[in-house]
């Protein structure tokens, strides 16, 4: 029985990896294609475009893992950065970005009320959030970009340190800290419970509501942090900076091999699913494809994955 | 175990059901106080005209939502139809044209449910990011035909008597949308047709069990859907006189916001056509109603936002 | 407190809106026992559990736990004093490994993930089993489950484990293993509460047996004091002397064949069907006779087999073609796969036959009304009216209602799979007159039932399944309950 138990373990093995592969295949195919994709230019450019997406990525792995859903995230990025941008007219940096932060901890808890408390559908209820937030950020902006007033803030968004831009190394070490919370610490764990079965957690004692409530609120931080750097990078805050970000970001991660239901992924495989998706775009804009091309290809891989993903599902199912 | 009835679970029920149309209500009566060009007769006629693109789109909706499903994609189909029956305009007669949008519809519903049907689609989560997937597609198929330039329809085409003219002051499209919403209505309550949307929704497995087509409601469902999206998508542009390629934005939100309010729940098995013209016109008076207050374009995004998170809070309040 | 009392429960009392589920109950446990809680369902086992375990809270009442008042507030806490439950459905997250649920949230305490699957494979190995700890849950079978469970109960020390019908779905080899566990943890010291409502198994395991009806108990008693008519007595509340209308005998000849039957968990299955007739199928859970109805039914997927109904051969895809052909399916689980429970009681009833009151694809009002008013009667359905929501009858209303909608087809084929599960005395009684009735009119009935007694009483040839093959046929009126039982055990190939 055991060696049953072990093949079968080698085949999910190889199944997740399918990103991993296709990553491969593009990395090797990139040079015949094009001569800038490895560039030094152009790797940091994908490491820097990467970087945000990969913050938010990150947080948002808590989200699913535990079996919920939040595309509120674009929304959010763009209101935090506009936010950020706003009161830098009329006070420090610092306190500036933690009200920033701040707002991502507001939404992040109307998230969870909505869906934890009042049994809210996650998908829609988050997508509406992110309409609103939409909103709100086109209110403020006055649906004009604004700029940064503050020195500062565009130097964290533009500074590199050894040859590296600071956003790259901020998202390193977030992304180290992200790992080992979910490997090691409770909370990290208690994802991986409450996601592969709720009722069960909350025998064992988990809170499991609170610890979704808590994934919420990460998620709103980290999402409000990207934002803030986005905003620092650019040195602007706009309403439209979001558009598609949610849906990118959540399938990158199904991607990597974090499913919906919860459960199962990792930061790891979060990683590798927005890197995938990210050097899709790289790609792309190199070869010059035309941008409403980009956006078919975008689509269609979206239903591709999301329908593999449903199709595997089917197959395992044994009725007809 | 017996169950409760009456006392405080029917306020409860009462609140929930009533809150938005209240407040929306109390917004009309306070606009038609203080604005005298609301209550004009010329005002009406144009709201009128404003509500049926999206009655149309949201009656296709509501048939989805019934069944269990839900379709995102309708943003990107709208715009999709717009593109090409404008530009058949420009090239051939009107009647071919308009049948030429149509089948557009029809067939990006079909192409929608054939994907659900292929992945053993289940519920609303999976139709959810698979018709969020689609509407990327159709949105770039949109941009890649008209290559982001907007189309206009041909000066003094009798295409135009669809969304300007009318009948003894009655507008036509105002006649096709009730049109619609009769013959819908019929389908739904009295037709074994409905019956089996309503059985697929309110119980899938059982359904299946006592001889359901789910797979053949499913593509129903969604053709209904793409044939609804194409006739609000002529009769706006035919009003409006030409069709941008994002002309669709939104779209699926407001037709969402107008079923929920509606009554229809996004649960599935229940709700009904006549219920969702209800939420249509309440959306569509308060829009203009806020145009005539002068609130801006953002602040209604926002606004928009604000409610639709409500009603699907509200709407999960009910299923308690 | 008496020192060789572990639980002593005085005047529980659970109440949920207007239904009291727990009534001033009262019992005790003896240290070291296997103490038996035996009821029908709806009896208030699962409710006192849940409060011995911390899920719900009682209203009034004490209890003491191992000298001590018992003031939980949440499972954890009845973990941490030596009191664990294994449910019926398990507590187990399938996407996390065994060594990971034997700990559950516990790795701070254990000191990582190495240790923890030191111990656990330590535990498992204690209790005589040689799961590797780093499988997924997923991958295990039922009765494995139950040994991870059950080393989960020892990881925290527990004094007292109560078992949740925990026989229901193993084999033979594996209940024999769980009562050689049982036996084991006693010897260990440690008390178990097992709840069942199989008297053989009470007869076999416990020392004492306690029984419960409608949220009270009934009496507290030694087993080997007390016979079984007078235990079925005090669980039902009267004697049943005719618990079962006269056997049907109105068998004609063959109208369906069943050949080779390879589904993923089917083995070549073959079987006949006669006309009017009423057809067992017997086997422990997990057998396989729910999947046989379902791959006859064009539910799952057939790899390979035959269907011939009346002399012809027909081709399955869907339950469609089942339908049209005459067949009807009333599924064992009523709530998530039989009922519309939002629908009407007669929206329920007509939901398979709308061709009955359509043209043309219209529906006609008027026409399915009295169609759910004619069943409504001739099933004696208790229902305000046909628009009730159907959630709200009781269960045997809901299953009548079920099967009513199967008869306006009047199938030439019934299946009925575990009709009378969780349905009162009465009204079981009512179905097997229905099925009589049916199978009278010419039609036939596929039944399959976990008690024994049912399926004899009611059925003309018996079917025993096991392990995805047909073990064996029987006729009650030559065969017994013995026999019968030991096939589904697998004792003998009786084929």
């Amino acid at each position: 029985m055991n060696e049953k138990i072990n093949v079968r373990r080698i085949l999910k093995i190889i199944q997740n990896q399918k990103a991993l592969v296709a990553l491969l295949v593009i990395f090797i195919m990139m040079p015949f294609l094009t001569p800038y994709f490895f560039t030094r230019y152009n790797m940091v450019e994908l490491l820097l475009q990467c970087a945000i997406l990969l913050i938010m990525a990150g947080g948002v792995t808590f989200v699913v893992i535990s079996g919920e859903c939040d595309l509120s995230i674009g929304g959010l990025m763009c209101l935090s950065g506009i936010v950020a941008i706003k009161l830098q007219e009329s006070m420090p940096l610092f306190p500036a970005f933690v009200l920033a932060i701040v707002v991502g901890l507001l939404v992040g808890a109307v998230n969870a009320f909505l869906v934890v408390s009042q049994n809210a559908d996650g998908f829609i209820t988050t997508l509406g959030m992110g309409m609103l937030l939409k909103g709100v950020s086109l209110v403020l902006t006055n649906a004009h970009p604004i700029q940064g007033t503050n020195v500062i803030f565009h130097k964290i968004g533009t500074i590199s340190v050894l040859g590296i831009p600071l956003i790259v190394i901020i998202t390193i070490i977030l992304l180290a800290i992200a790992q080992s919370v979910m490997k090691r610490t409770a909370f990290g764990r208690d994802c991986y419970a409450v996601g592969g079965n709720f009722e069960v957690a909350v025998y064992a004692g988990i809170r499991a509501k609170r610890h979704k409530v808590m994934t919420y609120l990460l998620s709103g931080a980290v999402t409000a942090l990207a934002g803030f750097l986005l905003s620092a990078r650019l040195n602007s805050g706009a309403a439209t900076y979001g558009d598609n970000t949610a849906l990118l970001i959540n399938c990158g991660i199904v991607v990597g091999g974090t499913s919906f239901g919860g459960g199962i992924g990792g930061i790891p495989q979060t990683i590798l699913g927005m890197f995938l998706f990210a050097t899709l775009e790289n790609a792309m804009n190199l070869m010059n494809v035309n941008s409403y091309v980009q956006q078919l290809i975008r689509g269609i891989i979206i239903v591709g994955v999301v329908c593999l993903d449903c199709y595997t599902k089917k197959k395992k199912r044994d009725d007809v | 175990m017996k169950r409760i009835a009456g006392g405080k679970k029917n306020i409860r029920n009462l609140v929930n059901d009533y809150l938005i149309i209240v407040g929306i209500l109390i917004l009309v009566i306070y606009t038609a106080i203080v604005r005298l060009e609301f209550r004009s007769g010329e005002n009406v006629i144009n709201m009128i005209r404003q509500l049926c693109p999206l009655g149309m789109v949201a009656l296709g909706m509501t048939i989805v939502i019934i069944g269990g499903y839900i379709d995102l994609s309708v943003a990107g189909m709208f715009s999709m139809i717009g593109i090409v029956t404008t530009s058949m305009l420009n090239v051939t007669s009107v009647p071919v044209a308009v049948i030429v949008g149509l089948l557009t519809g029809v067939a990006g519903g079909a192409l929608n449910g054939a994907i659900l049907n292929f992945c053993g689609a289940r519920d609303d989560a999976d139709a959810l990011f698979i018709t969020y997937g689609m509407s990327t597609v159709y949105g770039a198929l949109a941009l890649l035909i008209s290559n982001g330039a907007t189309i206009n329809v041909p000066t003094n085409s009798s295409f135009l008597v669809l969304g300007k003219g009318s009948i003894s002051a009655i507008p036509i499209a105002i006649l096709i949308f009730f049109a619609g919403v009769g013959i819908l209505q019929f389908i739904m309550k009295k037709t074994t047709l409905g019956r089996k949307v309503h059985l697929s929704g309110g119980n899938p497995v059982a359904a299946r069990l006592n001889g359901v087509s789910i797979s053949k409601s499913v593509m129903f469902m969604y053709i209904m859907t793409g044939l609804m999206t194409a006739i609000g998508a002529i009769i706006l542009i035919s009003r409006v006189t030409s069709a941008s390629p994002v002309l669709g934005k939104n779209y699926e939100t407001n037709a969402i916001m107008s079923v929920v309010i509606g009554g229809t729940t996004l649960k599935g098995g229940h709700g009904s056509i006549v219920n969702t013209v209800f939420g249509v016109m309440l959306i569509t008076i308060m829009a203009n109603a806020l145009n005539m207050l002068g609130v801006s374009a953002n602040a209604q995004s926002a606004a928009k936002g604000l409610i639709l998170v409500a009603a699907i809070w509200l709407d999960s309040r009910k299923q308690r | 407190m008496d020192r060789n009392k572990i639980l002593s429960i005085s005047n529980v009392t659970k109440r949920f809106l207007n239904v009291t589920a727990l009534d001033a109950v009262s019992f005790e446990v003896q240290k070291g026992h296997v103490h038996g809680i035996i009821g029908e369902n709806g009896a208030g086992k699962s409710t006192l559990m849940k409060i011995l375990s911390g899920v719900y809270q009682k209203d009034e009442g004490q209890i003491i736990f191992d000298g001590q008042e018992m003031n939980i507030h949440e499972p954890m806490d009845s973990l941490k004093l030596g009191l664990s439950i294994i449910y019926q459905e398990f507590n187990l997250v399938n996407t996390m490994t065994v060594g990971e649920n034997i700990f559950f949230a516990r790795f701070k305490e254990i000191g990582g993930l190495k240790k923890i699957h030191k111990r656990a494979e330590e535990l498992l190995r204690s209790i005589g089993s040689d799961i590797d700890t780093y499988t997924l849950i997923d991958d295990l079978s039922i009765s494995e489950k139950q040994m991870v469970e059950i080393a989960r109960a020892l990881s925290f020390d527990s004094k007292l484990i109560i078992m949740d019908e925990p026989s229901t779905t193993l084999t033979t080899k594996e209940m024999s293993r769980l009562v050689e566990i049982i036996n084991e943890l006693r010897e260990k010291g440690i008390t178990i509460i097992y709840i069942s409502h199989k008297l053989d198994e009470i007869y076999e395991l416990c020392d004492r047996v306690t029984i419960m009806r409608d949220g009270h108990i009934i009496d507290n008693r030694d087993v080997a004091a007390l016979d079984r008519q007078e235990m079925i007595a005090m669980m039902v509340g009267r004697t049943i002397e005719n618990e079962y209308p006269q056997r049907p005998e109105c068998v004609g000849e063959t109208i369906l064949q069943v050949k080779n039957f390879n589904t993923k968990k089917l083995n070549n299955i073959s079987f006949q069907l006669k006309r009017g007739e009423i057809l067992g199928l017997v086997g422990l859970v997990g057998a396989g006779r729910t999947e046989i109805v379902r791959a006859l039914f064009g539910v799952d997927k057939l790899h390979s087999g035959e269907i011939w109904l009346n002399g012809k051969k027909i081709e399955v895809h869907s339950p469609i073609d089942m339908i049209r052909a005459g067949m009807g399916f009333v599924t064992e689980d009523r709530k998530e796969q039989g009922l519309f429970q939002s629908f009407s009681v007669g929206q329920n009833i007509t939901a398979a036959s709308m061709d009955h009151f359509s043209q043309n694809g219209i529906l006609n009002r008027h026409k399915e009304n009295k169609i759910a008013e004619k069943q409504i009667q001739a099933l004696s359905v208790k229902t305000p009216s046909a628009h009730t929501k159907a959630a709200n009858l009781s269960g045997g209303n809901q299953q009548k209602v079920i099967i009513g909608r199967w008869l306006e087809r009047n199938p030439q084929i019934l299946i009925l799979d575990e009709p009378t599960r969780g349905i009162d005395v009465g009204a079981k009684y009512e179905i097997y007159l229905l099925m009589k009735q049916i199978v009278e009119n010419g039609s036939s009935i596929i039944m399959i039932s976990s008690e024994l007694p049912e399926v004899l009483n009611m059925s003309n040839r018996v079917l025993v399944i096991a392990n995805g093959e047909v073990k064996g046929e029987f006729d009650p009126l030559i065969n017994d309950e013995n026999e019968v039982m030991a096939s589904a055990l697998g004792e003998e190939d009786t084929r």
